[in-house]
């Protein structure tokens, strides 16, 4: 037979990851909203597990039947957590990439000119994720400690980059409609040159 | 003729910048792929973005309102 009293240290670890988890989602959507869809999913799986452990508390189940939902409940919350700080700095770093590769570092750095500021953020927080994986002891204080200053400090200063984006787009746009004009021009010339030696 | 249209669409894409926007979509799709462990919608790629989501939701409030008229009126 179970009772609450026995398991309440455990729905308070919960309740704290729980917490720590909304907070990185929170953080994460300011990077993306989509980006952060498994780390709600892991929720309300750990949601899940909470409802049955409490129906299980409530039909006085045996403690080791749910302890094992409460353990699953916190790992749960524990990879929601984790999974929304690796989902947004994983999409900065793809759209880093895909700016410039399409856009061009040259037009990049026309509209923003804290790329390698942005750049540097983002590589000093996959290090630190990289670190944590190793570091399994530590994981939970390294990842604490992004969540705290690293990762704040990231997402402020892609909002600086996606606020100059629309400027960046127009250059680039501006730069590519140049180029088919000069392929015209060039194409042409080559034609009135070929055309003239012909007659 | 269709390979024509292909290229025509990649020049226009590639005008626009329409390239640069897809390629970020696509972006997305692929971490929420990579993620997701226990879901085979989201390993297929299906994701509700934003303005999808408020669609789906403005739709379930309408359903749910005429739902709650035919039972009124029965």
């Amino acid at each position: 037979m179970s009772n609450w009293g026995e398991h309440s240290d455990r729905l308070l670890f919960i309740k704290q990851e729980w917490d720590k988890a909304e907070e990185a989602i929170k953080l994460a959507e300011q990077v993306c909203g989509e980006v952060v869809t498994p780390s709600v999913k892991e929720l309300r799986y750990a949601g899940r597990r909470l409802v049955d452990a409490i129906g299980k508390i409530g039909a006085g189940a045996p403690p080791s039947e749910i302890d094992g939902l409460l353990h699953d409940a916190y790992f749960d919350c524990h990879r929601a957590r984790h999974d929304a700080i690796d989902a947004a700095t994983a999409k900065i770093a793809k759209v880093l990439d895909i700016a410039a590769t399409k856009i061009g570092y040259e037009v990049i750095l026309k509209a923003y000119p804290s790329f390698s500021l942005l750049f540097g953020q983002l590589n000093l927080v996959r290090s630190r994720i990289a670190v944590s994986r190793g570091d399994r002891e530590n994981r939970e204080r390294v990842y604490a400690s992004i969540e705290a200053v690293d990762f704040p400090a990231l997402a402020k200063e892609y909002d600086n980059f996606k606020a100059a984006e629309p400027i960046m787009k127009g250059l680039a746009k501006t730069e590519r409609k140049r180029r088919v004009l000069n392929y015209v021009i060039g194409i042409a010339g080559l034609l009135a040159t070929i055309f003239s030696l012909l007659k | 003729m269709a390979v024509l249209v292909r290229a025509f669409q990649n020049v226009l894409a590639w005008l626009t910048l329409a390239d640069y926007d897809s390629a970020k979509e696509r972006a997305t799709v692929d971490i929420v792929a990579r993620l997701a462990r226990r879901n085979v919608s989201f390993q297929n790629g299906s994701i509700l973005n934003g303005a999808a989501l408020r669609k789906l939701s403005e739709e379930g409030d309408a359903a749910m309102a005429h739902l709650r008229k035919l039972a009124s009126h029965n």
